[in-house]
């Protein structure tokens, strides 16, 4: 096993802590595995390798000008853009396919399968229910719900036209695609066409791969995600934020602690709530424990190094980025590692299918596992941290935003037209060997928010930017003076945590409703977007679909392009010049936030606000 | 003792070209693959796979003993430095290629836009960082080994006879 100097694998301090604790305890990390995997292919890396037919794997050798074309007479810019509409095509399906589960679920409350469950939040349900042209009024909740989801299936299944994306996507950007012959169907055919697109063969015109590339990624945003975060709130209710204890500390020697990667939150509301039973609660005692914890204290880079607490008695997770490696990392400790969807079987795991039927059931199966590893513990594994725990305020939504704002967006909206903040920056999770961990993270929006600018961020950013300390009101103090001025008028931190990643498409509703309080077309706002370590292919497809937005897209990790000239033109200019929009890669955070920085003062000048 | 050369084992060599592309960036003048694609001139790989019938076989230069191209080279550009390894002054260099006729591989390689050949220069400022040849480092299977041939003999009697005769 190579070696990892834990000081150079993460600016966190409590990680390193527990990446040095895993060391000695011979645990094998995603750092050791990255690090036997070096050099990686340049072929790979510069995007030039394809695989997509029989004839294949054939490369562009960029040294070589004999070999400048496959077999079939594909190019760089081909091989390229085929490519990178594959991974965002992979990218909308996992949200697409997140979706579907979730319709699966609702559609078993409508129909009385599903007794544990019910509908939580009519107002979020009315919303979807007029994207789809269903009519709530005098409908009870089951009724409405089973409307719903049938139109909302129709319209994802549908061969013809998608009244989701229609109505979603702002218009000014949506025509701007429509008049370059794009079409809007359901997003399943157009996933299927894309993919079509790039089997041998058929679409071979990078500018046209790249168009499909922007596209997939406005149905992953404006569409699949959506349904997700609004079928999850029309499920498990409409989160408001909590404050609480952030990252590995809130793990307690005192309890029965589950660790959780749970896209789904109904499934996790469900779980919290078994954990949280009296019953539970007196099953634990009798443990000699004070109660069970359900707790997500990691993002992905940390999933391994998390276990040499030796205090985790379950890891429990549906399909949310949960890496292989943990379950050789669980074979160190006594933690048992659980699937719960048919969607995501990880192999050397254990599998307790949890279905809209079975949930109680189900759930307080994998409660007692977790009860029952208890007393598993080995004393000599277990480890507490000295890293002091640090708190976060973690679960924004629209409305809850809206309360804090007393009652509308307007002060928001406001304060960035007279300059008081100067823009908005999305930054979207993913953590990955390439960068220090965290560091991108961290970076990026202190940097950000210095220049006053507001940060809403999700996903595996929620623990880094947490641990950071950034996500509590008196991170206020790290803001440039406008923005602290905001944070301390309406007591929010200058980094907001907005949920997992599907819960980005609700970021995209805050800042519609900005674009038409301030009556400014939405690829023309100062907002700019940061994916400072991506890794998955979901972000890819955020990214894409941001861009496609008209907004100034920036990745921390080169993405498989730079083997074409003209695709890292085409998505760097030619983009700004159709829809304002613009995706490019910078691996210096400082050199990042300086750009992103410029993009908003430049949006701002065109605006003519001071 | 016998210096050590870039060394290969067609059987292990999966034909992925990572050590062309290691090689040439290590000859580019900025040393990072996204910048190096995109250099004038061109960095060129010294060091080549070729699909010969079945076998994969990654061709680098002997650094011969005898070396032809240093006996033939008319400019003196080809010559054998002081730690015994063969190599090549550009800026004497006329590209007459008479190097290329007479190596028994061929191995240097006129680079039109410079009019001068390239050739294998085995990694000579790695080397005195105590590091291998970019080509070896890239390999991701251990086909290519930075050996001499007698390490090499002594790595194949253990291979091949002392593991056989452990084998009966």
């Amino acid at each position: 096993m190579s070696n990892i100097d834990p000081s150079k694998a993460t600016i966190d301090r409590v990680t390193r802590e527990l990446l040095e604790k895993a060391l000695q305890d011979g645990v094998e990390t995603i750092w050791h595995r990255f690090s036997s995997q070096q050099p990686q292919c340049g072929f790979g890396l510069l995007g030039v390798c394809c695989r997509h037919c029989l004839i294949g794997p054939c490369r562009i050798d960029p040294f070589n000008e004999e070999v400048s074309r496959g077999s079939c007479g594909v190019d760089s810019d081909i091989i390229v853009s085929r490519g990178l509409l594959r991974h965002v095509c992979a990218g909308a399906s996992s949200y697409t396919d997140l979706t579907m589960e979730l319709l699966d679920y609702a559609g078993a409350v409508a129909e009385g399968r599903c007794r544990d469950l019910t509908v939580m939040d009519r107002s979020r349900l009315e919303e979807l229910a007029k994207l789809v042209d269903v009519d709530p009024q005098g409908k009870d909740e089951t009724k409405l719900l089973a409307e719903v989801v049938e139109a909302v299936s129709r319209d994802l299944g549908s061969i013809f036209r998608s009244k989701i994306f229609e109505n979603n996507v702002p218009p000014e950007i949506r025509e701007i695609y429509a008049g370059m012959g794009l079409r809007f169907r359901g997003a399943l055919r157009e996933i299927v066409e894309s993919l079509h697109k790039t089997h041998e063969g058929v679409t071979t015109d990078p500018e046209d791969l790249l168009l499909h590339s922007l596209k997939i990624g406005l149905y992953a945003l404006w569409v699949s995600a959506y349904l997700a975060y609004t079928l999850q709130d029309v499920l498990s209710g409409t989160p408001s934020p909590r404050k609480g204890p952030m990252g590995p500390r809130a793990i307690s020697e005192d309890y029965v602690n589950i660790v959780v990667r749970i896209a789904k939150r109904p499934l996790l509301k469900k779980l919290v709530e078994i954990a949280k039973s009296k019953e539970t609660e007196q099953e634990a005692i009798n443990m000699n424990a004070l109660g069970v914890n359900v707790l997500v204290p990691a993002n992905f880079m940390m999933s391994e190094v998390i276990l040499s607490t030796g205090m985790v008695e379950l890891f429990v997770v549906d399909y949310l980025c949960t890496m292989q490696g943990i379950v050789d990392a669980c074979r160190r400790y006594h933690t048992k590692l659980v699937t719960t969807s048919p969607i995501g079987r990880i192999r050397g795991a254990e599998h307790v299918e949890v279905t809209p039927e079975n949930m109680t059931e189900a759930l307080k199966k994998i409660v007692k596992m977790a009860l029952e590893n208890f007393k598993n513990r080995r004393e000599e594994k277990m480890y507490t941290p000295r890293t002091p725990p640090e708190q976060a305020m973690i679960g924004w939504s629209i409305e809850a935003l809206r309360s804090y704002l007393k009652g509308s967006l307007e002060p928001l909206a406001n304060a960035l037209k007279d300059g008081t903040i100067r823009g908005i920056a999305v930054v979207y999770g993913c953590t990955t060997p390439k960068v220090v961990h965290n560091y991108g993270h961290v970076e990026v929006s202190r940097g950000l928010i210095k220049n006053n600018i507001l940060v809403l961020g999700t996903g595996c950013w929620n623990v880094a930017a947490g641990l950071a300390g950034l996500l509590k009101p008196e991170a206020r103090q790290l803001a440039g003076e406008g923005l602290a001025k905001l944070c301390a008028e309406y007591n929010i931190p200058p980094c907001l945590s907005f949920g997992g990643c599907a819960d980005n498409a609700r970021i995209m509703k805050l800042l519609v409703e900005i674009s038409q309080i301030l009556k400014v077309p939405f690829n023309r706002l100062p907002i700019v977007a940061s994916a400072p370590e991506p890794m998955a292919e979901e972000i890819m497809a955020l990214m894409f679909g941001m861009a496609a937005s008209g907004v100034v897209v920036h990745s921390g990790v080169r993405l498989p392009m730079l083997g074409s000239k003209l695709v890292k033109e085409w998505l760097e200019e030619r983009l700004e010049k159709i829809v304002g929009g613009k995706l490019f890669i910078e691996t210096d955070p400082s050199k990042a936030v300086s750009v992103l920085t410029e993009a908003v003062e430049e949006r701002r000048r065109r605006l003519g606000w001071s | 003792m016998s210096r050590p050369i870039v060394m290969f084992d067609v059987s292990r060599c999966v034909g992925c070209r990572s050590c062309e592309i290691a090689c040439a960036v290590e000859h580019s003048s900025s040393k990072d693959l996204f910048s190096a694609i995109n250099e004038y001139p061109l960095p060129r790989p010294r060091i080549r796979v070729y699909k010969i019938d079945d076998l994969n076989v990654p061709v680098t230069c002997r650094h011969c003993d005898d070396a032809p191209c240093v006996a033939v080279c008319p400019t003196g550009a080809m010559y054998r430095d002081e730690t015994g390894y063969v190599l090549h002054n550009p800026s004497r260099c006329i590209g007459c290629r008479l190097c290329t006729l007479v190596c028994p591989i061929a191995h240097p390689r006129l680079i039109p836009e410079l009019r001068v050949v390239i050739k294998c220069d085995i990694c000579m400022d790695r080397l005195r960082e105590g590091r291998k040849p970019a080509c070896v480092e890239a390999c991701p299977t251990g086909a290519l080994m930075f050996i001499s041939e007698t390490e090499l003999a002594r790595e194949r009697v253990r291979e091949r006879i002392v593991k056989a005769l452990l084998e009966k």
